[in-house]
Parts: structure tokens; sequence; C-alpha cells
């Protein structure tokens, strides 16, 4: 992973739902970060072996698997230290505690505001 | 359905095949009759079977090409579809931070569906902005008339829109729907108003609309299952909606148990004092659902003491799985003495569930099960305590091993 430098971060969302990959794209994008979109669980484990990405906005429920495992695998098994955001439709304490339990950085539940996500990921990259 | 499209094209295409199934087959039929009655004549059968035949074929060709030019186009026409509903998202995005300038007129179907599905997936002052340009297009006029006229599809594609819409202003639409003699409108109606009915800030509207929307719900007589989840789609609105549901004059057992039910979900504690007399109530349903409220909202109001502990040996087993689980919201050293006491209970339910009730109470629920493994009289009760402590064992040990 490399060091996030400041105003512009290249991020890698993980999201199946295309209104919620366009919206990421042009709230991200607008704020003039980098953004690569990918639909699941294994086009992500393929991105990440770039080790290019600042940050992770992470859904849970995607077509070939579960975020959860993904996150754990990218904390305990990979060690990567960047910044992960999970943004799910999942309201319930017992998702939103775990998900933080994993390793998230932040939890964001769906629908969603954008200026607060980009407010959030603010936070994240600044950490 | 495997269509969505096409209906004509359909029903001329089926009507031809079948006609040219049928015409030759009665043919060969009324000359088979006509043969085994003594009336040899007309066209050699051979001839007859062969046209037969080859009508059939040409039946077989005509639908099978029919299917497959469908799929072909309908997979076609699905991705154009889609290619313009991500195109308008981005650019209502783009009019939503001022950088394009909003379209006049009508809008297209792809236009009003990106709208939808950002109004679903966006909160906060995007989503109001989202919902006043929907308003503003007559998109919601449009999606309220097709709600209550033509082809059920349409109608219940429209019943759908409104309710990713969730714009108050079209929730008596939604209530009149629920009236609806075709059961899947009235049902789609009650949701898509419940989802609406969320969004309704105004106090004074919000209980006229909950209460009109009781009302439907009880007219129709939906049944449980429905009205649960209408109350749990309410929201912010299921205080008003769940009070309507209980103060109805003499309400349906189904309507109780989904009002209660709804209480214990969405965990409305000012509603704990409600759920009590609903404790004792003849119907067995109630009661259970009204042991699940108060043990879902962690909280028994003293009143309700006496209710729990005697459903703890009420006939029915699942009453006494509930009023264990409720259980170990009385005082403790009642709760642990009552739940040590269910576990030898005849049901293995409701052992199990003694059990899981001693181990939320932590180390004295845990000391208690310990001693019910070893001095408890009755052999099924060691046994379920002695499981429930394993089974915690390899939760600690999962926890920490992982």
């Amino acid at each position: 992973m490399r060091a996030w430098k400041g105003d512009m971060a290249t991020i890698l969302a993980i999201e199946d739902d295309w209104t919620v990959r366009t919206v990421l794209e042009h709230t991200l994008t607008s704020a003039g970060h980098a953004v690569d979109v990918v639909r699941g669980v294994s086009d992500a484990r393929r991105s990440l072996a770039d080790g290019k990405y600042d940050m992770v906005l992470l859904d849970l429920n995607l077509p070939d698997g579960n975020g959860l495992d993904l996150l754990r695998d990218i904390r305990r098994d990979q060690g990567a230290t960047f910044p992960v955001l999970v943004l799910s439709g999942m309201r319930q304490e017992e998702a939103v505690v775990r998900g933080l339990e994993l390793g998230a950085d932040d939890y964001v539940t769906k629908p969603f505001s954008p200026p607060e996500l980009l407010a959030r990921v603010g936070r994240c990259l600044g950490r | 359905m495997w269509r969505r499209y096409g209906d004509v094209t359909f029903a001329i295409i089926f009507a031809v095949a079948i006609s040219l199934e049928a015409i030759p087959l009665s043919f060969l039929t009324w000359t088979l009759a006509a043969r085994l009655f003594g009336h040899p004549g007309g066209a050699g059968l051979g001839s007859i079977l062969l046209g037969a035949v080859g009508a059939a074929a040409a039946a077989l060709i005509l639908v099978t090409t029919y299917v497959l030019t469908y799929a072909h186009m309908s997979a076609r026409h699905e991705r154009t579809r889609a290619e313009e509903r991500q195109a308008w998202v981005g650019r209502w995005l783009d009019i939503l931070s001022g950088s394009e300038p909003e379209p006049a007129g009508t809008l297209d179907p792809e236009g009003v569906e990106a709208l939808l599905a950002l109004r679903e997936t966006l909160r906060g002052s995007e989503s109001t902005r989202i919902a006043e340009l929907l308003e503003r297009h007559g998109a919601i006029r449009r999606l309220e008339r097709s709600a209550g006229h033509g082809r059920v599809g349409g109608r219940l594609d429209a019943i759908v829109a409104l309710s990713n819409a969730r714009i108050p202003s079209a929730l008596l639409t939604l209530v009149n729907g629920v009236y609806d003699s075709n059961q899947l409108i009235s049902v789609a109606s009650a949701r898509a108003a419940a989802r609406t009915l969320a969004r309704v800030e105004d106090l004074f509207d919000r209980d006229r609309g909950a209460t009109a929307l009781a009302r439907a719900m009880e007219a129709q007589e939906l049944p449980y299952g429905i009205v649960e989840e209408v109350v749990v789609l309410s929201e912010h609105a299921a205080s008003s909606l769940i009070a309507v549901l209980l103060l109805h004059d003499r309400p349906r057992a189904p309507t109780v148990r989904a009002a209660i039910d709804g209480i214990g979900r969405l965990k409305l504690l000012s509603f704990a004092e409600e759920v009590v007399p609903f404790l004792g109530h003849a119907d067995d349903e109630v009661r259970a659902a009204a042991l699940r409220a108060v043990s879902r909202l962690g909280f028994l109001p003293e009143s309700s003491h006496g209710h729990v502990i005697s459903a703890l040996t009420d006939e029915v087993d699942f009453i006494r799985i509930h009023a264990t689980a409720a259980a170990r919201l009385l005082p403790l050293p009642q709760a642990l003495a009552l739940l040590t006491e269910r576990l030898g209970d005849r049901s293995w339910w409701v052992r199990r569930a003694a059990a899981d009730a001693l181990v939320s109470l932590g180390p004295a629920g845990l000391a208690h099960l310990g001693r019910a493994a070893r001095e408890h009289p009755d052999r099924f009760a060691r046994d379920m305590a002695e499981q429930a402590l394993r089974d915690q064992v390899s939760n600690l040990v999962r926890a920490v091993v992982g």
C-alpha cells in the first residue's frame, strides 16, 4: 500500500448495486479522488493485489461472497493498514459491531448522504 | 411470467401455432372416424398424416423462433434500458450538484426510474430534492394514475415505484389501493403505504394516514404476516399505526398479534404497559405475541410479573417457551429459581429456552446452570444444563482461537 499524501486518494469501491456504484463514482471523483469500482469479492481480491489503494469502500452483501469475510482477510491475512469504510444496507446493531470489530474504520448505512460520506472518507484518510 | 413485453405478438403467435396443430388434427380425426364407420374416400390417409406432421413441425418452428427471438431482443432491450438509466443517474447527480440544468417537460421512463433508484439510495437534502423533482415533473401523478387502472402487472409496477418514491402526497392513493378486490394489489398497496407513511413528517397528517391505513387493513382483513410487515415498514410512524390498530373497535386477533409483535420488533418501550393486558388474552397466539414483545423490549412492567409467572406453567408449549425467555427479566433471585425449575420442563424447547435464559443472566445464571448440571432432580434438566455449559465453552474457544 502506498502512503496517502493529502488531497487526492485512490479508492477502491466494492459495490454490486449499479445506482450506488454510479453515486460513489460521481461523489468521490467530484471531490478529486480516483475511484475504481468492482462488483464482487473475487474482483476485489484481484484489485487489492495491486496494492495501489489508499482506502476501500466495502459493501457487505456481495453477489459472490460476504464483505465481512473479505474485511477479515484484508486485516488479518494481508495485514493491510489502509482505512476501510463499510457502506451497507444492514442497519442491525450486530452487523455494525461485527464490521467494526473486524477492523472497519467506519460504518455508513444505506441510504446515505453523499456529503456525509465524503466527510467520513476524509476523516478516515486523515487518520 | 417469463415475458414483460409484447402481449399482442405473443397471443397471435400462439393462436397461429395452435391453429396449425388443431386444423390438421381435426381433419385427421374426421378422416379416421369416417373410415372406421365404413366411408373411405377423400384424400389418402398417408397424405393427411404427412400434412398433420408437417403442420406440427411448422408450429414448433414458429414457437421456437419466437421464443429465441424474444429472448435475444428482450435481453438487448433490457441492456439498452439499463445503460439509459445509468446515464440518467449520472445526469441527475449533475443536476443535483448544480452543474447541469434541470430538464424541461415530461421525463422518459428511464429518467423516472433513475430518480426513483436515487431516492432509494440517498438520504438527506438530496433525497428531499429528488422527491421535489419527481412531483414537479408529474411522475408521481402518472404513477398514481397507473396504480389505479389497467393491467395487474402495470398496476403492481406503479405501486412498487410509488413505494420506492415514498411521497406523502401519494399516501391516499395507496391506502385506497388496499381496498382493491385483487389481493395482490391490496397487499402491495399496504406495503407501499407503510413505507410512505414512514416519510410523513407532519404529526397530524401521520396520525390521519395511520388511521386510514389501519381501517383499510381491517376492512380487507389482511393476514397477520402482512399487518406485521406493514407495522415494521412504517418505521417512525409505527407508534401511530399500532395505537390505531390496538384502539380499533374489537380488533381481530391477527391484527392485535401483529401490532404487539411490532412493538417488540421495533422496541417501542412507550407501549410496554399497553402490552400487559394482552398477556392474559384468551387467544394463545396473542398471549405468545405479548410475551415475545416484553421479552424483546427487555423490560417487564411490574404489573406483568404475575402473568409471566403463570405463563411458565401454561398448558401450551409455545406459551411456556416465550414465558421462559421473558422470565429472565424478572427480579434476579426469582428469575434464577423459576428458570432452574423450567430446566425440567417436559418440552425440550422450553428446557433449551430456560438454559439460554440462564446463560443470558451472566455469572449468576451460569452458576445455577452448573449446580443444575450436578444436582437437578430431573435427568433431562441435568443433560440440558450440561449441554448449555458445553456450548458456552465451545463459544469461548471459538472467540479466542477464531
